[in-house]
């Protein structure tokens, strides 16, 4: 056997492979995992500061009291002004604090999933920091992704942050009541998304009066 | 957005394995970015550098290699980069996450979301 042996002061290549990414997808996995076990469904719902998630979650959870049991894990900073209101409309809250972090990560959500009782729900809706670039990169384990933009963000959400929609299913083109005032077409925004995800499902809504909510319902397959 | 935590770990593995390997001195620190992450490169090169300062990678020169997009179609089978459109009205590359053959958007990414700490080099005691 040939033995090479490295001389003193040598420099070695230590060969490491570690994907910093890997460790997230793979708690997301187990996520999914006892979601499944569990028989609950879990929507990540993703968009900017100020696009309309929680009204529109609180619109969601009004439409589905009495018919399904739902959960909302809420991300934030630091506040729990989101959990406060969709609390009150009826989902029981887990809040998940992030500190300075800008998005959720499965881990984060694994720790908000042990604190809810699973067998006693079979809706999760998560709600996502607000942000439309970081939270793309970190799935949580849930079943489909939604991604709300709204007209009052102007006319380039979509060309300006195209990845956010790589893993989405659904996305909801909020605050249409706006458009005229805002002179932005959401037919422009709609086509935006299906040039880069032609298997997007995009549903209009405007979050202050639950139009278009039964849409967004529909795309995510909840009854 | 995330770059600082993101390197703040990068800086942990490659700290963990140098001290495992019993290293006097790390050199050089290779890490690939997938072209589809959201990491900016240059944060992250940034950052690396800037969380290794006072230990023993201080001076370890950080390459940044970036990973170029590969899906396969479910449905008819291509494999390769993706469509990626450079639109000179917004200055901007619009990738299209469909099957640049069929259109379908049954598509797996199977390279370019990736953030590697491929490999560290050392100089050891």
């Amino acid at each position: 056997m040939k033995i090479i042996e490295a001389a003193e002061g040598e420099v070695f290549d230590i060969e490491l492979e570690e994907d910093l990414l890997k460790k997230n997808r793979e708690l997301a996995e187990g996520n999914r995992k006892l979601l499944d076990e569990h028989g609950v469904f879990a929507v990540d719902v993703m968009g900017s500061i100020g696009s309309g998630k929680t009204t529109l979650i609180g619109q969601m959870v009004r439409r589905l009291k009495g018919k399904r049991r739902i959960a909302a894990l809420a991300g934030d900073l630091t506040t729990t002004i989101d959990a406060d209101r969709i609390q009150a409309q009826g989902a029981s809250v887990i809040e998940v604090n992030t500190g300075k972090e800008c998005h959720l990560d499965a881990n984060l959500v694994k720790k908000g999933i042990a604190e809810l009782d699973l067998d006693e729900i079979d809706l999760l809706i998560i709600e996502n920091v607000g942000n439309l670039i970081c939270p793309g990169e970190f799935p949580l384990g849930a079943h489909k992704r939604m991604v709300i933009i709204s007209v009052t963000e102007g006319p380039y959400m979509v060309l300006k942050h195209p990845y956010i929609f790589m893993d989405a299913d659904v996305v909801a083109i909020n605050k249409t009541d706006f458009s005229e005032a805002m002179s932005v077409d959401p037919a422009k925004l709609e086509k935006d998304a299906l040039r880069v995800k032609p298997s997007l499902k995009v549903v209009r809504t405007n979050g202050l009066t639950g139009e278009g909510v039964d849409g967004i319902l529909e795309a995510l397959s909840i009854q | 957005m995330h770059e600082l935590s993101t390197s703040q770990a990068i800086a942990r593995i490659v700290l963990d394995k140098a001290k495992e390997q019993r290293a006097a001195k790390v050199l050089r620190v290779e890490v690939e970015i997938g072209r589809l992450s959201f990491l900016s490169p240059d944060q992250v090169a940034f950052w690396v550098k800037t969380s290794l300062e006072g230990t023993l990678a201080e001076d370890a020169e950080v390459h940044i290699e970036r990973v170029e997009p590969q899906i396969s179609c479910r449905a008819c089978g291509y494999r390769g980069t993706l469509e990626i459109e450079d639109d000179p009205l917004y200055h901007i590359l619009l990738p299209s996450f469909c099957c640049p053959e069929c259109r379908s958007s049954e598509i797996e990414i199977e390279k370019g979301r990736e953030c590697v700490v491929k490999r560290i080099g050392i100089q050891q005691e």
